[in-house]
């Protein structure tokens, strides 16, 4: 969800403004995705690298999330009716005590839904999640007294990555708003083969069906291609 | 059953409209700037990340790969890039690393005159030894990993050409030395390597924790870092920064979205990304157009148009780095 600043920037407005937008658009993209049937929807909404941006903007997006995340906990009706279970995943300890019982209390809410899954990645780096992954598969393997590493495969590692625990499918497409062309540590395990990658100009807060649906053909083509072999 | 249709036909609007588009795109994009042209950044460490069409024999992906590898380490040197990459999903270049060898640093040496090379081989034996020739993280790592991957490094020193009063060619002006460390790499150097590195440190902590009774101790002995983990990974494969997607198998209308086809996460963290598309040749360099479908059976090599225009993205892309 690239490109908040950029947006508010244009509009003449202070950067970190362009967060609300952001966070706004988050539901109605949401919606479409619901709308379309998508199972899993996992979203980059701050990384670790991100508590260098200054203070008075990191305190702004840790009190909008907050907000949000409350107000997500609040929309059951939207949530029940496509059964979407809410998780937070990454690094929470990082965050304030009340972000994290807002949090809490958005998974506590939409626990008990399964249809469709959102991952909220805050806040988040890909190699944290991998050294993680690395350090709970070797902790396995100790309990259960494996000790000559057999059980230690790709597959080990890839069900120990905190969007496998969430429940999470493999992932099938990768949308970066906002013009830029690299990963910036988000999803490099779950992305590196067999998914389709998309960069997209449009700055977060005005993606929408439009940049969609061309993404959803593109996917649809490579299902059809590969069916036929 | 309608609705099976309407998708159809929405398919094939979309196809007719991205083919239409891509073709009016190609007659109004401007070409890059020359290779030695001046940009405001040149990435110090390059990837080229080659794509094999399942469809073609080995032998003609093999040359079509160290035809590509020759094409850009020359024009990594002229332009001082000193780190090239080359990955192929399926280790074919791993595979031919003396080819790669003869492609790179022979073929250079022959065509610059020079008459002195070194050739090292940090942490990987000489490629005169057996084939399983292998960069493993460095012995100061607590737990190596094995990263299937091959380094060569080349340095070569110009000759200093004597003046001679029959020719009437200005001197020449030579710079000291020219390095460059080409790294091979496939599948096996991503995701298998992290799982070397897993199992390595599991014996690690095995070891550190066997209590002298033979039991082990009840408390997990070993708390994993980032920088830890990035020690082991990224010293024998340090993380490029760009990274350049090129199909020798062509592209069929509509292009498909990038992939990866399994580039080794660890390194693919904030690595800039272009893939070549068929729009970037340049009728000038002699490349047939590979959007027709009587040509897609022939290899296509990326050409210098293709490896200017990423270099101009490059250059005209922003890195906050979380900020």
């Amino acid at each position: 969800m690239d490109g908040n600043r950029r947006y508010a920037r244009r509009l003449g407005k202070q950067g970190k403004e362009g967060h609300l937008h952001g966070l706004k658009n988050l539901l109605r993209v949401l919606e479409l995705c619901l709308r379309l049937r998508i199972h899993c929807v996992t979203v980059y909404a701050f990384a670790i690298e991100n508590f260098n941006r200054p203070k008075e903007e990191v305190d702004t997006i840790m009190d909008l999330a907050e907000e949000r995340l409350v107000e997500i906990a609040q929309r059951g009706e939207l949530l029940d009716k496509h059964g979407v279970r809410v998780n937070v995943l990454g690094r929470r300890e990082l965050l304030s005590k009340s972000t994290q019982a807002a949090i809490e209390k958005a998974e506590k809410m939409t626990r008990h839904n399964n249809a469709t899954i959102l991952n909220i990645c805050a806040p988040y780096a890909s190699q944290d999640e991998i050294t993680t992954a690395v350090e709970s598969v070797i902790r396995e393997a100790i309990d259960t007294g494996n000790l000559d590493g057999s059980t230690i495969t790709q597959d080990s590692i890839d069900s120990h990555l905190s969007t496998s625990l969430a429940g999470s499918p493999p992932l099938d497409i990768f949308v970066r708003t906002g013009g830029d062309k690299r990963l910036s540590g988000f999803l490099t395990w779950q992305c590196c083969e067999h998914t389709q990658i998309h960069m997209v100009d449009t700055p977060w807060p005005e993606f929408g069906l439009f940049d969609l649906v061309p993404i959803i053909l593109e996917y649809q083509l490579k299902v059809w291609y590969e069916k036929r072999g | 059953m309608s609705t099976h249709w309407a998708l159809r036909l929405i398919h094939f609007l979309y196809v007719a409209f991205v083919t239409i588009a891509s073709r009016v795109l190609r007659r109004k994009r401007r070409p890059p700037k020359p290779l030695q042209a001046h940009r405001s950044k040149i990435p110090k460490h390059l990837c080229l990340n080659l794509v094999a069409n399942n469809d073609m024999p080995t032998e003609e992906t093999e040359t079509a790969f160290l035809q590509c590898l020759q094409g850009v380490a020359a024009w990594c040197r002229v332009l001082g890039i000193e780190t090239l990459t080359v990955y192929d999903r399926h280790g074919v270049l791993y595979g031919s690393s003396e080819d790669a060898h003869r492609h790179v640093f022979i073929a250079h040496e022959i065509s610059e005159d020079s008459c002195e090379s070194e050739l090292e081989y940090p942490l990987t034996p000489p490629l005169s030894e057996s084939s399983g020739s292998r960069s493993h993280s460095p012995e100061h790592a607590t737990f190596p990993a094995d990263l299937n991957m091959i380094t060569m490094v080349h340095l070569s020193r110009l000759r200093k050409r004597r003046n001679v009063a029959v020719r009437k060619q200005p001197k020449r002006v030579y710079s000291a030395s020219s390095r460059l460390t080409l790294h091979i790499v496939s599948r096996a150097s991503g995701k298998p390597a992290i799982v070397s590195a897993t199992r390595s440190l599991l014996r690690s902590c095995v070891s550190g924790a066997s209590m002298s009774d033979g039991t082990m101790a009840s408390k997990f002995p070993c708390n994993l870092t980032v920088s830890q983990l990035a020690v082991v990974l990224e010293a024998g494969l340090p993380s490029p920064d760009l990274m350049i997607i090129h199909h020798i198998g062509g592209m069929k209308m509509p292009y498909p979205p990038i992939e990866f086809h399994g580039f080794p996460p660890w390194q693919n963290n904030v690595i800039e990304f272009q893939c070549v598309w068929p729009a970037d040749y340049s009728v000038d360099d002699g490349h047939f157009d590979p959007s027709r479908s009587e040509s897609l059976g022939t290899p296509v090599l990326i050409s210098e148009t293709a490896f200017c225009r990423a270099l101009d993205e490059y250059s005209g892309a922003e890195f906050r780095l979380g900020r």
